[in-house]
């Protein structure tokens, strides 16, 4: 017969008439199908046969798994009555497994966030960075992030391969509206910008946005706080961007959506860079870097080494013009290509990113690394006192297994047992999520924002992890419980088994290493920490106030505002500079010098009178920068000792050395003893002290005395304001600044430290469970003891012996593994601290102590109990 | 005796005309055919399953036929209890319309 019947109806019905009898009725439906085929429409024909499955399915459905239904409803029963009289044990489990949960699951979001950077982007994986390699960079990070801005007409022009490219700079600008100014952030871009990252516009054209020079791109809430919800595409915008003192207008002509918060670029608008100051004295020019450049890869083009290689040779043809790289040529820089969504999380080892949003990939592993140990060490504790406890239902299990359970039925019935208790746990887990989520993105220093309460991945993932972590703690003892046989179980009802106890025992050692690691690794992080804030970077940073000075038009009446400033007597000493002590940002390899053989990589520090001074930094040889020599403002350096060395000088020759940066001429009149100006994570490099030009005022630095701050800093936020009116006041102590560079180790410690507490918590409640099992079970050995006459040490020692053995064990495999991952660690620090025995042993001190005192918590009460009590009843 | 209902003894007696070709399909349109009245493929299969429950008739599986889309066909055949459960029916039937006057001349 040629009929067929709908396939999917078949099918349900072939899936729901599986027993033998109800076979053929599958062909007696078919067969009717089939003659109804041949009298009426198919369509009725269908219906008919529809009609059958639903009129089928329910009954056959109910009737297939209504005993696994039934036994289901047996299991949770019992689950839930064990947990319900079972209450200490419970609260254990449930307590350390919904820590454990909401622990994993917060880290979860985190890495979720810090992995979901710039996915928003249409083809973003076929956008790329071009870094540049600097083969001259002393030592260490050689990957530049900022490139020429011709690169990107460069790689347009000559490599098809590249669709479009664009250069970026973060930059700010003040905005003046009717009712006040403000900063934001903004970027000059040129290029095909807005063809290579795609943005959801709302008004405008991305086509001709950036046509006009002088055109700007407001994103919604800077739109929305200029002009409400008017679409203010042609109006006019004034606005004054850094380091320049006048007002730009600018054209808006469009706007878009507000960035998400996983973009690596954050800005508030998007201006061309044709109308910026910069861009005529960097236009063509290969030797200057200055912006990010990106490019995107055309749908057929492979990124491949032949395509690297011939960027590279590209580039360097264009930098062989340079003399210096004609004589060194090994010395030519080199150009790769960052995939952009690396770039949030990857660009630790490539210098100047500045303006950027970055995380760093080793803290996604480290955070991610302790989320599943916390997990795993809850689930160890559930796999301990279920299997230790195993004991108590094994009539169950006996019975069960008399009445006819399979094996399989009982595995099914524990893991659903983990399961019932992970799902309750999570509910527990989410209130604490909810709670604990504000502090921790604020530590992870993250806008993660708390709606993923409201997505279905977030849910859906709950749910996920909430059954694994059931299937994984419930699995263990799922298949031990299950092998008891009931012969054994009925004849002996006391002993578990050898190879349980062995288990048992491994698991604890396992969680106790686990936590040790944990322990040293916050004691080191948190030395490491205090190292770097308290050890001498050569220059004290106490109760030095800096301001930042944006206003252009401040520098050219510096002296005035310092002379005004020293009137109050609470500002000991006042200078300014071109950045903090603390980051010097700027550096060049441009510097001439009589006998010059090296290239060197000098930084830039360029500073007004008694800058140094304030901040004691000491001289090794000639002097500071003084009023009495005139022309130490115009052709005079100073030198750090890192300088000199790499030049290949001694401090005393190098004194009266003539020096050339750029077109400027000048004498070595001092050199100064190292201080750490760049991260702690890097080394010492050379640096080149200049006399401050009014354009190099953008800090003020004042020494002043530590009472009355409050006033004192209303007092410079007064003075300023009468040279600089429209610009806000913002000021920081320099010790503040000091450690806000540290943030994130810091916060990495601080969160190290709170995840560690808390796995120390989850392992020692699990210990404490099995313990006070083990007492409840040994109690009539103890009592008979006693009444033998042990007294209340000896028996201490006699049931502490074990748990310490193991314990002892768990060192063991802690140090070697701490040692390790922390001198890893500590490799990323120029300066560190050494990993002494002193560490190891207090984590073990801090280990043993509170290992002890939960187990002996039990131990004490059972050994102090009258034995009478325990030997009474048999 | 539990007395059959006037469908299930329909089915025993088509069950038994049918012999070899006893199963679901054909037997609805037996009865179909002899009472003019429709029945569905699930009128069949409840007194079918309520008569084997009485051990009334039996049933065993065909070999698997092409037509029927490779499916068993479940042939039915009458069990002695059953030949006896109708022979019974047919008695009292005799037994009640004993006296009554010849069906033709109606009643009124």
């Amino acid at each position: 017969m040629p009929y067929r019947p709908p396939r999917l109806a078949e099918k349900i019905l072939e899936y729901v008439l599986y027993d033998d009898v109800w076979k053929s009725m599958l062909g007696d439906l078919y067969e009717y199908y089939c003659m109804l085929r041949e009298t009426e429409s198919k369509t009725r024909a269908d219906l008919w046969y529809w009609s059958q499955v639903i009129r089928y399915t329910p009954s056959k459905l109910i009737h297939k798994y209504i005993w696994t239904i039934q036994m289901f409803i047996n299991y949770l029963k019992i689950s839930s009555r064990r947990l319900w009289n079972n209450k200490s044990y419970s609260f254990i489990n449930i307590s350390g497994l919904a820590i454990g949960l909401a622990s994993f699951l917060l880290i979860g979001l985190f890495v979720h966030h810090e992995l979901s950077y710039d996915k928003h982007f249409e083809d973003t994986d076929r956008i790329f960075r071009a870094i540049k390699r600097d083969a001259t960079a002393h030592q260490g990070n050689n990957w530049v992030g900022v490139t020429p801005m011709p690169m990107h007409s460069g790689l347009k022009e000559n490599f098809p391969e590249f669709e479009h490219t664009t250069y970026v700079s973060p930059t700010n600008g003040m905005i003046k509206s009717e009712t006040e100014s403000f900063y934001e952030d903004g970027l000059y871009v040129g290029g095909e910008f807005f063809e290579t990252f795609s943005y959801d516009w709302i008004h405008g054209n991305p086509d001709i946005a950036l046509d006009d020079p002088s055109s700007i791109i407001l994103t919604r809430s800077l739109s929305e706080k200029l002009f409400g919800n008017k679409n203010p595409v042609g109006e006019l915008l004034g606005i004054i961007p850094v380091y320049e003192t006048e007002t730009k207008e600018k054209i808006i002509t469009g706007v878009i959506e507000d960035l998400p918060t996983t973009s690596h670029l954050h800005f508030s608008y998007v201006a061309n860079e044709k109308a910026s100051v910069w861009h005529e004295g960097n236009a063509g020019h290969w030797d200057s870097n200055g912006y990010f450049t990106y490019v995107k890869l055309g749908e057929q083009a492979k990124l491949n080494n032949g395509l690297r290689e011939k960027l590279t040779t590209y580039y360097n043809a264009q930098m062989m013009t340079r003399a210096y790289y004609k004589k060194n040529p090994d010395k030519l820089p080199g150009i790769g290509l960052q995939p952009l969504l690396d770039v949030h999380l990857k660009s630790m080892h490539i210098n100047h990113n500045r303006g950027m949003n970055l995380g760093d990939i080793k803290y996604v592993y480290t955070l991610s690394l302790i989320g599943f140990i916390i997990l795993l060490i809850a689930c160890v504790n559930y796999m301990n006192l279920a299997t230790a406890r195993a004991i108590m239902r094994a009539k169950e299990i006996g019975v069960r297994k008399v009445i006819g359970a399979l094996r399989s039925n009982l595995i099914m019935q524990f893991i659903s047992e983990a399961v019932l208790l992970s799902v309750l746990s999570i509910g527990l887990a989410i209130l604490l999520v909810r709670v604990f989520f504000p502090p921790f993105a604020e530590l992870v220093s993250r806008d993660i924002g708390i709606g993923f309460f409201m997505t279905i991945e977030f849910w859906l993932s709950v749910l996920g992890i909430s059954l694994l972590v059931g299937l994984i703690a419930g699995s263990y003892p799922a298949f031990y419980m299950s092998s008891l046989r009931p012969s054994g179980i009925f004849k002996n009802l006391t002993k578990g088994g050898k190879g349980n106890v062995w288990m048992r025992n491994a698991l604890v050692t396992g969680q106790f290493a686990i936590t040790t690691v944990l322990i040293i690794s916050s004691i080191v992080i948190f030395q490491q920490l205090d190292y770097i804030r308290t050890t001498d970077v050569g220059y004290t940073r106490d109760q030095i106030l800096t301001v930042q000075i944006q206003d252009e038009s401040v520098g050219k009446q510096y002296e005035t505002l310092a002379q005004n400033l020293r009137r109050n007597s609470n500002i000991l000493q006042v200078s300014t500079g071109n950045d903090l002590p603390n980051n010097v940002e700027s550096s060049t390899s441009g510097i001439q010098w009589p006998g010059k053989e090296e290239r060197v990589k000098f930084y830039l520090h360029n500073i007004h009178y008694d800058f140094y001074e304030m901040m004691d930094i000491e001289l090794v040889a000639g002097r500071f920068f003084s009023e009495d020599f005139s022309t130490d403002k115009t052709d005079a350096f100073i030198l750090n000792e890192s300088a000199v060395t790499q030049m290949g000088f001694t401090p005393e020759e190098v004194l009266g050395t003539k020096m050339k940066k750029w077109n400027k001429e000048g004498e070595v009149i001092g050199v100064i003893k190292d201080f750490s100006f760049l991260s702690f994570r890097l080394r010492q490099e050379a640096l080149l002290v200049g006399f401050a030009q009014p354009h190099d005022v953008n800090y003020l630095v004042m020494k002043v005395r530590p009472d009355n701050l409050q006033e004192t800093v209303a007092f410079v936020e007064a003075q300023l304001k009468q040279f600089s009116p429209d610009y806000p006041f913002e000021y920081a102590f320099l010790d503040d600044a000091f450690d806000n560079m540290y943030k994130t180790d810091l916060n990495l410690g601080t969160l190290l430290n709170a995840f560690t507490v808390l796995a120390l918590f989850i392992a020692c409640i699990g210990l404490f469970g099995l313990a006070s099992f083990m007492m409840e079970q040994r109690s009539k050995e103890i009592g008979i003891r006693k009444v033998l006459g042990a007294n209340v040490v000896q028996i201490l020692t006699h049931v502490n012996k074990d748990f310490l053995k193991l314990i002892g064990l768990s060192f063991l495999i802690a140090i070697p593994i701490g040692w390790y991952a922390m001198n890893s660690w500590l490799q990323d620090f120029a300066y560190k601290i050494e990993l002494g025995p002193g560490i190891f042993i207090g984590s073990i001190a801090i280990a043993i102590a509170v290992a002890l005192l939960t187990v002996s918590y039990k131990s004490m009460k059972t050994a102090t109990a009258n034995p009478v009590n325990s030997l009474r009843s048999e | 005796m539990k007395l059959l209902t006037r469908t299930e003894e329909f089915i025993l007696l088509s069950v038994w005309k049918l012999q070899q070709d006893a199963y679901s399909i054909p037997i609805r349109e037996k009865l179909i055919e002899i009472t003019g009245k429709e029945y569905s493929l699930g009128a069949i299969y409840m007194p079918l399953e309520r008569l084997e429950k009485r051990r009334l008739i039996t049933s065993h599986f065909s070999e698997s036929t092409p037509e029927r889309g490779g499916r068993h066909k479940r042939i039915y055949s009458l069990t002695d209890a059953g030949k006896n459960a109708l022979q019974e029916i047919y008695q009292v039937q005799q037994t009640f319309w004993q006296g009554v006057p010849q069906l033709m001349f109606g009643w009124s």
